[in-house]
């Protein structure tokens, strides 16, 4: 609905009406007042006037709870928005805002100034920053950067980025619709964007807390013998989210009896006559990389090369992963007690 | 030239100034830097160890920015607690070691040419804009993980001058001595196998014509066996001969002394051996089978006779066995004196072990 406000200039006389507001089909008067004169709202190309004869104009005055801007039509002023900052997923360089209308038009713009660091939030001092239109801070406010409710993510809300890392955040909002109509910013809302995050566990005993790094193959030629399985914890708030790498040596060696070590292959060691590999048997909130997603005896190569085991694109908190090796020895394969390998597990995120 | 002088009143500053306000406007985009210079897309640095106080190799991965300026080198802060090596140390690869997908080798990379405080250089050539690069720093001398805990670090794209384009920054987390490692031991068991081909061998009548040879195909012992160190095969008999019950007569092996003795026995002249091949070392196997000198029966007729109070090495290997196989004939002869009987028998025994 399109708001309108009027005077009712010369010639009518210092006499108000309390009747029903002047309307048609399409429209209605929801103000309109008498003045000796003047115009409201006029404008060409390049101009705007906002004058009414007769009415009071001076400074803006406030107090902590009212303000008062004299010289402005209260009737045309949009209503003050609130706005609501939020860290919801341990967001390092980012917030998430939501702006409440407080019954603005849809077509209302809103500005959104911010202030860094300050537990006060006191716009009056200090480095002021603004959201631009591209949802990061600028040290300007642009009139590209008055955007709509629903360009601010509407009831959804939306993400301004870009922030650093364990920093706090004040945020208040002021709208606009058309000329001479800009609010007072609302109250402010604060936030703390966390450091940048990135944890892991790799353990061969029940748990992480348990600890464990070490896992025993017993073959026999022939049969295929398996390994307890090997947990993996990893957790991080990367935007892109992250891997989890391994190599190894890349065979079971043995130094009592060196000549034929049990190389690693991506092979199935149920045909297979002899081969050595590692195969992920339960994931949570990450990708199994190739070739490590196999099944039954499928198992993955152990390179000496860095290879990706898991994976995630997104924030990711994957706890209680098992990995489990396989090997196969076959007649010609030494007997010995001292075969080993090392397998070296890491992991890295994508901020 | 005319020049027209210019009369300003109030009105015409005011109007001039109000102007002026407007048509700044217009460059506010442009006054205002772009927020997406100066930030890189993506900040990845990978250590290939994250044990404590480890000397280890790692990769570093940056996408640049969608208005990046010209790159000359790339200045990456490690961490504050871990230790750096020299400039020198820092050599690099763009082997693809489990990057990033979409990844490509950072261009012009080279080893670094400045090490300061937590801050290494490389250089670095112009990178495209929006464009994920990456490098391995190769030498595990370069860089030494911090104590157990978490760290943060930056990667930042620099200018010539050098000024910064963009930047990066990430997290490592390092963990106790070893626990980014997991020791694998296995025991491959000892494996022996010996099978015959057959358990009985007849040699059928004997005639002082000829001499009488196992038929085809023959005996044979297949051995299997993961002994690093070879395998033996022995066997023993139950009569020093063959043996007639109803004869009360035995056509004697050539155990001498329990030793046995390698003879090649010929038509007419009564006589009882074994003789043994290698007829295959196995696939993959690592040792060489050979026979004893005294069950060589490599010649027709020819062997050893086996004992029937210990065993005697008939074949033995110097290494593990694939399926080796040893084929083995037993050769009668008998003369004009030999007893007549149709119930001659032997009962030979072969046995195997590994030497593990």
């Amino acid at each position: 609905m399109l708001k309108l406000a009027a005077g009712i200039m010369a010639g009518l006389g210092p006499f108000g009406f309390f009747a029903a507001l002047p309307s048609t089909t399409n429209y209605q008067l929801n103000s309109y007042g008498f003045g000796s004169g003047g115009t409201a709202g006029s404008s060409t190309s390049n101009y705007s006037l906002e004058g009414i004869s007769g009415e009071v104009s001076s400074q803006s005055d406030a107090t902590t709870t009212y303000t008062l801007k004299p010289g402005f039509i209260e009737t045309q002023q949009a209503n003050v928005p609130t706005v609501n900052l939020t860290n919801p997923s341990n967001y390092y360089d980012k917030l998430h805002f939501v702006i409440d209308q407080q019954n603005n038009p849809s077509d209302a713009l809103y500005a959104l100034q911010v202030k860094v660091n300050d537990v006060a939030c006191d716009f009056t001092s200090g480095t002021i920053m603004y959201v631009k239109s591209d949802a990061t801070l600028g040290s300007t406010l642009a009139t590209a950067d008055y955007q709509t409710y629903a360009a601010w993510g509407g009831s959804g809300g939306t993400d301004t980025i870009g922030l650093a890392s364990s920093t706090t955040y004040c945020i208040r909002a002021k709208a606009t619709q058309g000329k001479f109509t800009e609010s007072a910013y609302g109250p402010s809302s604060t936030a703390a964007t966390v450091g940048q995050q990135i944890s892991f566990c790799l353990y061969t005993n029940a748990n992480c807390g348990l600890g464990g790094h070490s896992e025993n193959l017993d073959l026999l030629a022939g049969s295929v013998a398996t390994s307890g399985s090997i947990g993996l914890d990893f957790a991080t708030n990367a935007n892109a989210g992250g891997s989890v790498y391994i190599y190894s040596t890349g065979a079971l060696t043995s130094t009592s009896r060196p000549g034929t070590p049990i190389n690693s292959a991506s092979a199935d060691l149920g045909s297979a006559a002899k081969g050595y590999g590692a195969q992920v048997t339960s994931a949570s909130s990450v990708t199994i990389n190739s070739p490590f997603d196999g099944t039954g005896n499928n198992v993955g190569l152990l390179s000496t090369t860095v290879q990706t085991l898991l994976s995630a694109a997104a924030p990711v908190t994957s706890s209680g992963n098992r990995i489990q090796l396989q090997a196969k020895s076959d007649n010609i394969t030494n007997a010995a007690s001292d075969y080993s390998d090392t397998i070296t597990i890491v992991a890295a995120a994508s901020f | 030239m005319n020049i027209q002088k210019l009369h300003l009143t109030k009105a015409r500053i005011a109007g001039l100034a109000f102007g002026i306000t407007l048509a700044m406007q217009a460059f506010v985009p442009f006054l205002v830097p772009s927020a997406s210079a100066g930030t890189l897309l993506n900040t990845l640095v990978r250590f290939d160890r994250l044990a404590q106080s480890q000397q280890t190799t790692g990769t570093v991965c940056a996408k640049t920015s969608a208005v990046n300026g010209t790159e000359a080198s790339v200045k990456v802060t490690f961490p504050t607690g871990f230790t750096l090596g020299t400039a020198a140390n820092f050599t690099i690869d763009t082997t693809n070691t489990g990057w990033p997908t979409g990844a490509t080798a950072w261009l012009g990379i080279n080893t670094a040419t400045n090490v300061t405080s937590q801050d290494v250089t490389f250089p670095s050539s112009d990178l495209a804009t929006s464009t994920l690069y990456c490098f391995n720093w190769a030498n595990t001398a370069a860089v030494q993980t911090g104590t157990a805990g978490s760290y943060s670090g930056s990667v930042t794209t620099q200018t010539s001058t050098p000024t910064a384009i963009d930047s990066g920054s990430y997290a490592v987390t390092t963990v106790g001595a070893g626990a980014d490692q997991v020791t694998v031991d296995a025991t491959v068991n000892p494996t022996y196998s010996m099978t015959l081909n057959t358990a009985t061998d007849h040699l059928g009548v004997l005639t002082t014509g000829s001499v009488s040879t196992s038929p085809s195909p023959f005996i044979t012992a297949t051995v299997s066996t993961n002994a690093a160190n070879g395998w033996y095969l022995w066997g023993k008999d139950s009569s020093h001969g063959l043996n007639s019950s109803t004869a009360s007569y035995t056509i004697g092996s050539n155990c001498s002394g329990n030793t046995g003795s390698n003879s090649t026995l010929s038509n007419g002249a009564e006589g009882y051996n074994l003789g043994a091949v290698a007829t295959a070392q196995g696939s993959g196997s690592a040792g060489t089978t050979s026979i004893a000198a005294v069950f060589n029966g490599s010649s027709a007729g020819q062997g050893g006779g086996l004992c029937s109070t210990a065993y005697q090495t008939v074949a033995s290997s110097t290494g593990t066995a694939n399926q080796a196989i040893v084929t083995m004939k037993n050769n009668a002869a008998i003369s004009g004196v030999t007893k007549p009987a149709t119930d001659y028998q032997d009962l030979e025994t072969f046995v195997g072990a590994g030497l593990f």
